[in-house]
């Protein structure tokens, strides 16, 4: 990432951004909202980043924070996966019977991360959603590397069951 | 194996095959790395992201080149600040003048990486510290005029408090770059205890100027024994510090906030006001920005 500008870190970031934000709130306007202000804080606090190389875990302790101002705004409760606002949102695709196949794998593969515990659930949004690796999340959770390693591990395990793949023993 | 082995080496495997990466694995892990794979294609059944979204966040980037700063770059901007504290340093530790200006700072200049602590002891032989000069002024205006920074005033404040008195604060001796009066006070009262029912407002004009340049000291951290909680915090989009100072058991901490607003350091301190409500007048003062 060393030598790029910010606006190509823009481009690369903005889709991980916003689909982590679709899976944390109910709606598209406010996904979009706050994905937003995760982007204008980062460019504000951009001296603070010591060390280009951590950019992914930095932008989004920045995400997870504007979430975290958000739900205190509020007052609701940001632990759940947010089924409407990831289904509810029309994505141009001319071909009907392509995008009700995509609804369903989507709505089945939320529906399960969604019976997760809240932690599992955000690793598995910062791997898959935000793209980050293990040490990254590390860093955004304040955990362990090998702490992130497990409960992956675990949560993946249990989707097996719940995705209809079978049970692991 | 434990499970931590099995979880770490998993994970290893997972990433090498989301990279596209053939992975030899056991028939109970490439079962868990189909799960995983249909997770990673979370992103293709979410919607793009929309050009119109696009543009708007990507108008607001900025156009110019981002790069991380370079060490080299780092030296040439925080060397002459750092050269400019040790002289406050020699200042301080060797004239009568500069202790006593000193002691009124007790500061620590947070610089990046570099934390210059500044905490005055008493001189030997009975040397005391002394003020070089009180100014009392009648208005803001007139404030104004003494120095070159925009003199901020609270906007909002809570209630029954109202401008006591305005105070310009100047040293002698100190170097000809450091601009005079040194800060000005603002002192807001309400009504009950005067002794306790005050907000202060300390407003140093503390950039550091390198020929066309203007060097700003980031923070200033002002320390002391009494310290017993430091929160580093926003005020808005600006660095600062809440100290709580320790007074005489059974009467409350006095509170100081510490942020940058441009070119001035302003500290504002209180003992019945909350952290919380310090934060509100703080940030409405840089909101007004």
């Amino acid at each position: 990432m060393r030598g790029e500008d910010f606006t190509e870190l823009y481009r690369q970031y903005l889709p991980r951004v916003l689909n982590y934000m679709r899976l944390r709130v109910d709606d598209e306007a406010l996904a979009q909202d706050l994905t937003a202000a995760t982007f204008e804080r980062a460019f504000a606090k951009r001296g603070q980043l010591r060390d280009p190389d951590a950019f992914a875990a930095w932008l989004f302790r920045i995400a997870r924070n504007e979430l975290g101002q958000h739900y205190r705004r509020w007052s609701r409760r940001g632990a759940h996966v947010s089924l409407t606002a990831a289904l509810g949102v029309p994505d141009g695709n001319p071909r009907p019977e392509e995008e009700a196949a995509k609804r369903q794998e989507l709505a089945e593969t939320l529906t399960a991360v969604a019976e997760l515990s809240e932690r599992e659930q955000e690793i598995i949004r910062l791997k898959f959603v935000g793209g980050l690796t293990n040490r990254a999340i590390a860093k955004v959770l304040r955990l362990s590397e090998s702490n992130v390693a497990v409960i992956l591990y675990r949560a993946i395990r249990k989707l097996r069951g719940r995705l209809g793949v079978g049970e692991v023993r | 194996m434990k499970e931590r082995q099995v979880a770490l080496l998993f994970s290893q495997s997972l990433d090498r095959a989301l990279a596209g990466e053939q992975v030899a694995m056991t028939v109970g892990d490439a079962a868990l790395l189909g799960v995983a794979q249909r997770l990673a294609r979370l992103p293709e059944l979410l919607p793009p992201v929309g050009p119109a979204f696009q543009r708007r966040v990507l108008a607001r980037a900025p156009q110019a080149d981002w790069r991380p700063r370079r060490a080299w770059l780092r030296w040439r901007v925080l060397a002459p600040t750092l050269a400019v504290l040790l002289l406050l340093l020699g200042l301080g530790l060797f004239t009568p003048r500069g202790l006593a200006a000193l002691a009124q700072l007790a500061a620590r200049f947070h610089l990046g990486g570099f934390a210059v602590q500044v905490t005055p002891q008493p001189a030997s032989g009975g040397e005391s510290f002394v003020v070089a000069s009180h100014q009392r002024l009648a208005s803001v205006q007139d404030a104004q005029s003494l120095v070159d920074y925009d003199v901020l005033t609270p906007q909002v404040l809570p209630s029954g408090y109202v401008l006591q008195g305005i105070i310009a604060v100047s040293y002698e001796g100190m170097p000809v770059w450091i601009p005079q009066p040194f800060y000005v006070e603002l002192e807001y009262r309400a009504e009950g205890d005067p002794e306790l029912h005050h907000l202060t407002l300390r407003e140093f004009g503390l950039a550091v100027r390198e020929g066309e340049y203007v060097r700003r000291i980031r923070q200033v951290d002002f320390a002391s024994r009494d310290v017993s909680q430091a929160e580093d915090l926003f005020v808005g989009e600006m660095p600062g510090v809440l100290l709580t100072m320790t007074t005489e058991p059974g009467v409350p901490p006095v509170r100081r906030l510490i942020w940058q607003q441009g070119e001035v350091v302003l500290e504002m301190l209180s003992q019945t006001l909350s952290p919380e409500e310090m934060q509100v007048i703080a940030r409405q003062m840089t909101d007004d920005q």
